[in-house]
C-alpha cells in the first residue's frame, strides 16, 4: 500500500494541473477537455458507457478463454509429439512475430461486424503468447523429478499434472498477464474496423461526432478495464502460487 | 563473419521442417481455392495474392515505406527516451517511487485506444502515428531496462566499490553491461509492436501506409490487394524482428534465450 501513495499523489497532481491548465488558458473542449468535463460525460452517459464496456469485455474475455484453452492443449501436444513440434512449432514462433492485429480486416470481412470477429482476434493473440510460454514452461520441469516419476511407474497423465504443470505455472501467468491486455486491445482494434457496439466503436463514433469529452471518457474506460484485467490476473497469480508472492511483486 | 554464417545456417536447419509444413499448407490452400471450393472473397488463392503483389508493387512499396518510416521513427524516439529515463530513475529514489508504479500501470493500458485522441490533437499526418509507436516502445523498453539495470551482480558492484570506481564507471561497466540482454529483448518486442501500432493508427488516420491500404482495398473489395498488403506488413515485421534477433545472437552468443517480459502488442 505504501508503494502506491507517492504514485497516487503524482496522479492527483497531474489531474489538478490539467484542470487548472484548461481553466486558465481557456483551451477549447474540442482540443483538450478538462477532467471535470470528462467526469461529467461519464456520469451523463453512464448507461451507454456501461453497455459498450460490457460488450468489449465479453469479446475480450471469451477470446482470452478460448485462446488460452486451445494454447494449453496444443502445448501439451507439442510436448509429447516430436513430429508436431518439429513441423508446427517454428510456424507458431513465426506467427508470434506477425502483426496479428493486421488480420482484423480479414476477420471482420469473414464474420461480419458482430462479436465473433472480435472474439476470434482476441483468441488468436492470447493463443500465440500462451502457446510459446507454455511449451517453454512444460519443458522447464526438473529432469530429475521427471526421472523419479518414471522410476515410480507414474503415468504420463500423472507426470503432466504433478510435475510439468506446476513447473509451467509461472510461465503461464506471464503469458496470461500479457494476454489479458492483448485481448482487450484485439477487441478494440477489431471494433475500429467494423462494429455496431463496443468501446472501440464508441471511441471511433465519438471522434467522428466531435464529442470530445465523451471520447476521452470512453478512452479512460478502456484504460480502466485494461488495468483491471491485468490486476485480476496478478491476483489469480498470487492465489495460485503463494510461494512466489515476492517474485510477483517485482513484475 | 564466420560466426554470423554459422548462426544463419543453424537457423536454416531449424526452419526446414517448418518450410515443408508451410509449403504443404500453401499447396492445399491453392487447391481448395482454385477448384472453387472456397470463394475468392473468403480466401483468395495464393496465386491471386501474388498477382496483386506484382500488379500493385508500386503502391505496396510506397505504403510500406510510409509504415516503415512511422514504425522506425517511433521506435528510435521511444528507445532513446526510455534509456534516458531509465538512467534517471536508477539514480533518483524519490522520482522512482513516485513515477515507476505509474509507468508500470501504463504498460497494461490498451494503447491503441488513445490513437483517436492523438489524431484529434495532432491531425491525420505522421505525428500521431509516430507518437503512438514511440509511447509503446518507450514503456516496454523502460520496464525491461529497469529490470536489466537492477539485475547487475551485487558482488561485482561491491568489487567496483572496493576498487574506488566512480558512480559513472559502476553504471557503465556493471549495470549497463548486465542490462544489455534485457534491452535487446525489449527492442525485439518493440520492433514488432511498432508495426502493429503504425498499422492500426493508419486505419484511423486514413492517410497513407499499409494499414490504410488494407482498409481501402477491403472497402473497395479488392481482396487480393488487401491480402497482399497484410502479407507485406507481416514480412516487414518479420524482417525487423529478424534483424534484431541477429544482432542479439552476434552480440551475445552466450545468451540462448534473452530474458525479459514480452508484450503481445
Amino acid at each position: 500500500m505504501r508503494r502506491v501513495i507517492p504514485a497516487a499523489l503524482l496522479l492527483a497532481a497531474v489531474l489538478a494541473g490539467w484542470e487548472l491548465y484548461v481553466t486558465l488558458t481557456g483551451v477549447s473542449v474540442l482540443v483538450v477537455p478538462p477532467p471535470s468535463g470528462i467526469a461529467a460525460a461519464i456520469v451523463e452517459n453512464r448507461a451507454d458507457l456501461v453497455h459498450q464496456t460490457l460488450v468489449t469485455l465479453a469479446e475480450a474475455s471469451l477470446g482470452f478463454l478460448l485462446g488460452n484453452l486451445v494454447a494449453i492443449v496444443c502445448a501439451v501436444a507439442f510436448t509429447y509429439s516430436g513430429l508436431l513440434r518439429a513441423g508446427a512449432y517454428p510456424l507458431v514462433l513465426a506467427m508470434q512475430a506477425v502483426p496479428l492485429v493486421a488480420i482484423a480486416p480479414i476477420l471482420v470481412l469473414w464474420l461480419g461486424p458482430g462479436i465473433l470477429s472480435k472474439v476470434l482476434l482476441a483468441a488468436f493473440l492470447a493463443y500465440t503468447v500462451t502457446l510459446v510460454n507454455m511449451v517453454r514452461g512444460l519443458a522447464s520441469a526438473d529432469a530429475g523429478t521427471l526421472e523419479l516419476m518414471h522410476t515410480l511407474n507414474a503415468s504420463r497423465w500423472q507426470q503432466l499434472t504433478r510435475v510439468r504443470f506446476p513447473a509451467a505455472l509461472p510461465y503461464l501467468f506471464t503469458s496470461l498477464k500479457l494476454g489479458a491486455s492483448a485481448a482487450i486491445v484485439a477487441a478494440i482494434a477489431a471494433e475500429y474496423i467494423g462494429a455496431l457496439e463496443g468501446l472501440g466503436y464508441l471511441i471511433h463514433d465519438t471522434r467522428a461526432r466531435l464529442d470530445n469529452e465523451y471520447l476521452w471518457a470512453a478512452v479512460a474506460t478502456a484504460a480502466v478495464i485494461g488495468l483491471a484485467a491485468f490486476g485480476l490476473v496478478v491476483l489469480a497469480e498470487r492465489w495460485a502460487m503463494p510461494w512466489r508472492r515476492e517474485a510477483v511483486e517485482e513484475t | 563473419m564466420k560466426r554470423i554464417t554459422r548462426k544463419l545456417l543453424e537457423g536454416v536447419a531449424g526452419v526446414r521442417a517448418a518450410a515443408a509444413f508451410l509449403l504443404a499448407a500453401l499447396l492445399l490452400w491453392q487447391l481448395v481455392t482454385s477448384t472453387g471450393l472456397v470463394k475468392f472473397y473468403v480466401l483468395p488463392a495464393p496465386s491471386t495474392v501474388l498477382e496483386a503483389m506484382a500488379r500493385f508493387r508500386g503502391e505496396l512499396g510506397e505504403e510500406a515505406l510510409a509504415t516503415l518510416t512511422v514504425a522506425l521513427a517511433g521506435f528510435a524516439l521511444g528507445t532513446v527516451a526510455a534509456i534516458a529515463v531509465a538512467m534517471t530513475l536508477t539514480y533518483s529514489r524519490l522520482v522512482r517511487t513516485a513515477v515507476y508504479p505509474l509507468l508500470l500501470a501504463l504498460r497494461a493500458l490498451p494503447f491503441i485506444a488513445i490513437i483517436p485522441i492523438l489524431v484529434v490533437l495532432m491531425g491525420t499526418g505522421y505525428e500521431p502515428r509516430i507518437t503512438i509507436c514511440a509511447i509503446s516502445t518507450f514503456l516496454t523498453t523502460l520496464v525491461n531496462l529497469m529490470r536489466g539495470l537492477r539485475s547487475a551482480d551485487g558482488e561485482v558492484e561491491e568489487l567496483m566499490h572496493t576498487l574506488n570506481a566512480t558512480g559513472m564507471q559502476r553504471l557503465l561497466k556493471v549495470r549497463v553491461y548486465a542490462a544489455r540482454p534485457y534491452l535487446l529483448a525489449a527492442l525485439r518486442i518493440s520492433a514488432s509492436s511498432c508495426v502493429i501500432e503504425a498499422t492500426v493508427a493508419e486505419w484511423i488516420t486514413g492517410d497513407s501506409g499499409l494499414g490504410y491500404l488494407v482498409q481501402i482495398s477491403g472497402y473497395t473489395f479488392q481482396i487480393g490487394l488487401m491480402w497482399a498488403a497484410i502479407v507485406v506488413a507481416s514480412a516487414l515485421t518479420l524482417a525487423l524482428v529478424g534483424v534484431i534477433t541477429l544482432i542479439e545472437k552476434v552480440a551475445m552468443p552466450w545468451a540462448p534465450q534473452a530474458p525479459g517480459a514480452g508484450a503481445a502488442v
